[in-house]
């Protein structure tokens, strides 16, 4: 049993998943999806316990021992990503089941379900995934199933965003694929570990090939990971999806990539490969661009959910741009922040969710004074939004300083007025949603804090990931210290 | 700790109060009375405890805490304030009268005591800056309070130089803790000799003087404060002239003395990257109060060259200097509030917001105006008021470090300070009316506390042990 | 010409590119995103290739004499499948699409997209 805990979670929601199309009823449905996230929770903290104990875990599919085989790793990046997913995926699948009604008409409701199953048990198996193969399929899983969900609500906006997403995401793919076939044709693995050990030998004979595959993984995953050039579909689709679907998709899927990106050229490629190619520079020259360009863009958005997409590309820039650092102490902020970003999107995303179903006002001219209608939602934003900005106390603050202390130890100090700058440009477009809400124009009476006529599925999921933020924000250790023990394993 | 859990604690619990549970106005102002005299005596209570100590330490990563002690240094911030506040609660009673949102008003002016508190004793520069970061939400409701337009403007442009300056603070916090792997406040400073070359060092310096320099007014970081004078007086009173700018200049007094230490500015020659801004501070500051005719601007550009004594007499790396500057940090917030208060006084009881207007007005408000010259007095440096003893330290401060030519500034300075407030003292009591003057001074919860600070200007020249007593205990390696 | 699958996979790449960035016709986007694809099939296939190599299919009794690698033709078949309902999908899609904005051409459907704003 404890060597089946690996796949049992990826199991228990393929299960769910597949049974979902089967009920109509939205009620049942919302109720199975998001019993069958608890009991994959369960499932996987018991083995987040097994990993911390006794190292990682390594699963043979049917007992066949790689190369043959497929070959499942636990290790402390999967397990760190996958508190990561169920962290955000369950309080968002909480909302789901109140917002969705009232956003996509009822036969949609199961497939968004389905959907929304087979994304979360996706982002967990390109998590764990220990064989080219196996991310591959993973891949393509989690970029349908990110597609459809936008597309669940049948609106002009969310059918042409979900085919550009789908367009380019499939292109993303098919580079990745084209990666994995130069890497095979050298090696003749796809086993993450023995492919490792192969390209120790073989890289010195075909360094073009390495050099081609690192450029179409870059391509590939940053396309799908959002970075700049290749972001340009991200504001449309993440604005347009519901709620839900801009929470998972703003906090889990775009990071998923990241993993995938540290698991195959940190993990396997490894140093070898960044002598061939100027890798990290490139990778920080486009995140920093990412960041500026992205947080400039931001401040001139007019709609409240287009704001909080672009602000994901500039944060995934951060995340980039503590990977390439060169310092291991940014790469462990840069992983912290992939969880602590994770938390605050989904908080400000459901948080916009609720004001939306309660006022029906997306725009942000419309939404001054929307505290004495909302306050406790508002502050629940307002809450995720410091954190967001980097107020000490909060989780984003704590991310921030390591990546500050990292590229400082660098002696990188540029990288460090980057991180600095953007984070004044971000308290500059998420303050004064904050400010005009509770002290906008034609407030003058007091703001009393009430229950905001908002049901609690959809209130306690936003208040919840922010409060957890916060806390974590406060008590970092257990995070942080995953965090660092991850970067030892993979920093370069 | 307990104490520590008072001062820092409570008044964030009562503004949670206040906030979330909405009680009745009457209810709102017992409890942020009675909120800060638990606070006030909680801070002289510290007084009685041996120092230094450790009140709490808890560790995040080996380098980053939050930590709280009590030295002479924070003690001495944290009697001021939390004294002082009290009476700005008993002021606001009257004051607010005629504003409305008292509620809010009240919890964002509690929670921001225990922050100022935090900041106090802080124990190391993390800490510092959480709580410093902090102030700034806290204080920013107050500066728009009034929801007019002008106060929705200055309260961006307080917003957006607060934070640019606390990010520059992070960014030498950060160069510290990754080349020094410490951060806590140490006598002496916490840098080891030759790590930093000095270019890093100098560096370091100018932002930190930068970054806390926002806060604590520098030219030409200042154009906060003048803008944020839109906000109600008990707020302009306590914040932008004891708490929020008395801020600043903590920071820099334990930059100066417990992180780079005077040993360190000494050898490499940094204290003129301290000293010369202070100087144009102090010129400039000071001339540009002459041309503002609002009463309360021009009190604000006095603060703006009052605030760079304390800076200045830092800089000689003197015991004479420390010992002006930590003086003039007591003195400056006990002589400033009361003219804030008489300002105050002078819009309730007849009002006058404007240095023109104030022809005669002594004899309608002579309780105020006489509170307003003892203030005058301190701020010029004359006896007995007790802004004369800071001059004097500062002056021996220059004289310690050899460099007369420093005398020159004070005295200048002096002679400019009586060049704007002797004029508005002479203009009220001229021309006595002829039939005996009706008394408009504003209700006694207004007038007390402004007479009662002004007594204690009075009474601090004649009696200076607590400040002096305090300021040599951080110099024995406290 | 020993390596003509991989430069006329090549070629494929780029023509499929081509379609995809130079045409605004949707459904034309959709071919090209497909040729991308099975440029990228071929090559994985013709790397898999064994001159003169059998299919590698094990019959009992017959010695398996010089068998093509199967594992790049399983990979492959994955991702025919993939390919397949990411087309079928992108089609459904493009129906919808086309009942919104009553055309099919990438620039008129964002001007149209703009004025909906």
């Amino acid at each position: 049993m404890t060597t089946h805990l690996v796949v049992l979670p990826i199991l228990v929601l393929l299960v769910a998943a597949l049974i979902l199309p089967l009920v109509r009823e939205p009620r049942r449905a919302s109720l199975i999806g998001v019993s069958a996230l608890a009991a994959a929770f369960l499932l996987w903290l018991a083995l987040a316990f097994l990993v911390m104990r006794q190292g990682a875990i390594s699963y043979h599919l049917g007992g066949w021992p790689p190369p043959v085989g497929i070959e499942v790793i636990a290790d402390k990046l999967a397990v760190f990503f996958g508190l990561t997913v169920f962290l955000v995926a369950i309080p968002t699948a909480v909302f789901a089941g109140v917002d969705m009604p009232a956003e996509a008409p009822e036969p949609a409701l199961s497939s968004f379900w389905t959907l929304y199953l087979l994304l979360v048990l996706s982002l967990l198996g390109l998590a764990q995934a220990g064989d080219l193969f196996n991310m591959y399929v993973f891949l393509e899983i989690s970029s349908l199933a990110a597609c459809a969900l936008v597309a669940v609500v049948n609106r002009p906006a969310n059918v042409e965003a979900a085919f550009k997403y789908l367009l380019l995401s499939t292109v993303g793919s098919g580079c990745v694929l084209l990666a994995i076939a130069l890497l095979y044709m050298i090696t003749g693995q796809l086993n993450l570990a023995f492919l490792a050990r192969e390209l120790e030998h073989q890289a010195p004979l075909y360094p073009k090939n390495v050099i081609g595959a690192g450029t179409f993984l870059l391509v590939g995953l940053g396309v799908k990971a959002a970075i700049f050039p290749l972001h340009t579909w991200l504001p449309d689709a993440h604005a347009s999806a519901p709620s839900p679907a801009s929470a998972l998709l703003s906090g889990l899927v775009v990071k998923v990539y990241v993993v995938v990106m540290v698991r195959i050229v940190w993990g396997t490629l490894g140093r070898a490969f960044f002598t061939l190619l100027p890798f990290k520079s490139v990778l920080l020259l486009l995140a920093t661009i990412s960041i500026f360009l992205a947080s400039i863009l931001a401040m001139a958005q007019t709609d409240l959910k287009r704001m909080l997409a672009y602000s994901t590309v500039a944060q995934m820039g951060y995340i980039f741009l503590g990977l390439a650092a060169g310092s291991r102490t940014a790469f462990a902020g840069a992983i912290l922040h992939i969880f602590n970003h994770a938390l605050l999107k989904g908080a400000l995303f459901l948080a916009a969710g609720a004001v939306i179903w309660r006022t029906g006002r997306r725009r942000l001219a419309e939404l001054v004074g929307v505290g004495h209608t909302c306050p406790l939602t508002l502050s629940f934003f307002a809450i995720a939004a410091l954190g967001m900005v980097g107020i000490p106390g909060t989780s984003g603050f704590v991310s921030k300083w390591f990546l500050l202390v990292g590229m400082l130890q660098q002696s990188s100090p540029l990288l460090a007025w980057v991180v600095l700058i953007s984070s004044l440009l971000n308290a500059a477009y998420y303050f004064p949603v904050i400010i005009l809400g509770f002290f906008g124009h034609g407030t003058d009476n007091e703001l009393r804090f009430h229950l905001d006529r908002i049901p609690p599925e959809l209130l306690l999921p936003a208040g919840s990931l922010a409060l957890v933020s916060l806390f974590f924000g406060l008590w970092p250790s257990f995070p942080l210290h995953l965090a660092q023990d991850i970067a030892h394993d993979f920093f370069l | 700790m307990f104490l520590l859990l008072i001062l820092v604690l409570a008044p964030a619990l009562t503004a949670c109060l206040l906030l979330f549970f909405a009680p009745p106005e009457r209810a709102c102002w017992r409890l942020a009375l009675a909120t800060s005299i638990l606070v006030a005596v909680g801070a002289l209570r510290l007084l009685a405890e041996p120092r230094p100590r450790l009140l709490f330490d808890y560790r995040f990563t080996p380098i980053v805490s939050l930590a709280f002690v009590m030295d002479a240094v924070g003690l001495l911030f944290s009697l001021v304030a939390s004294c002082l506040w009290f009476f700005t609660i008993i002021y606001s009673h009257g004051y607010m009268k005629h504003e409305g949102r008292i509620r809010s008003y009240l919890a964002f002016l509690i929670l921001s005591l225990g922050i100022t508190n935090g900041i106090a004793l802080a124990g190391n520069l993390v800490t510092l800056f959480f709580f410093y970061e902090a102030l700034t939400l806290s204080t920013f409701p107050l500066v728009i309070h009034r929801r007019t337009p002008e106060a929705m403007r200055a309260g961006i442009v307080y917003l957006a130089y607060n934070l640019i300056g606390a990010t520059l603070v992070l960014l030498a916090i950060a160069t510290l803790a990754g080349r020094v792997h410490k951060v806590d406040f140490i006598y002496g400073g916490i840098i080891p000799p030759g790590l930093f070359t000095r270019a890093e060092l100098v560096r370091l310096v100018v932002l930190f003087v930068a970054g806390f320099g926002v806060k604590a007014a520098v030219i030409p970081l200042h154009h906060w404060l003048p803008r944020a004078m839109v906000a109600p007086t008990p707020v302009s009173a306590l914040l932008h002239a004891v708490a929020v700018v008395n801020a600043g200049v903590f920071g820099l007094l334990r930059v100066s003395a417990y992180v780079l230490g005077r040993e360190t500015l000494n050898a490499f020659n940094l204290a003129p990257l301290l000293r010369w801004p202070m100087v144009v501070t102090i010129i400039l500051g000071s001339i540009w109060a002459f041309r503002q005719d609002d009463l309360k601007r021009r009190l604000a550009y006095s603060t703006i060259s009052q605030l760079a004594y304390m800076g200045l007499g830092a800089s000689f790396l003197t015991s004479g200097g420390w010992t002006a500057a930590l003086l003039h940090f007591f003195n400056h917030a006990l002589l400033k509030i009361t003219l804030f208060f008489c300002a105050g006084n002078l819009a309730v009881g007849s009002g006058k917001t404007k240095v023109s207007e104030l022809l005669g007005v002594g004899f309608h408000q002579p309780w105020t105006m006489g509170a307003f010259a003892v203030a005058s007095l301190g701020m010029i440096g004359l006896p007995p008021a007790n802004g004369f003893l800071s001059k004097w330290y500062l002056g021996l401060g220059a004289l310690e470090a050899g460099k007369p030519g420093f005398l020159a500034v004070v005295l200048i300075s002096a002679l400019l300070n009586a060049g704007y407030f002797l004029p508005i003292l002479f203009a009220a009591f001229r021309s006595r009316p002829t039939s005996p003057p009706s008394l408009s001074e504003p209700p006694l919860t207004m007038l007390v506390p402004t007479l009662v600070l002004a007594l204690s200007c009075l009474v601090f020249f004649f009696w200076p042990h607590l400040p002096l007593h305090l300021s040599s205990w951080s110099e024995g390696g406290a | 010409m020993q390596n003509l699958e991989y430069i006329a996979a090549m070629l494929l790449y780029v023509t499929g590119l081509g379609i995809m960035l130079f045409h605004s016709n949707l459904i034309k986007k959709i071919i090209g995103m497909n040729i991308m694809e099975t440029a990228v099939f071929l090559i994985f296939i013709a790397a898999g290739y064994v001159r003169g190599g059998q299919p590698p299919i094990a019959l009992p009794g017959e010695p398996l004499l010089l068998p093509v690698n199967p594992l790049p033709q399983a990979l492959i078949l994955t991702g025919l499948v993939v390919s397949v309902s990411i087309t079928a999908y992108a089609l459904a899609l493009l129906r919808e699409i086309y009942r919104h904005f009553g055309t099919l051409d990438a620039a008129e459907i964002a001007r149209r997209k703009g004025e909906l704003t």
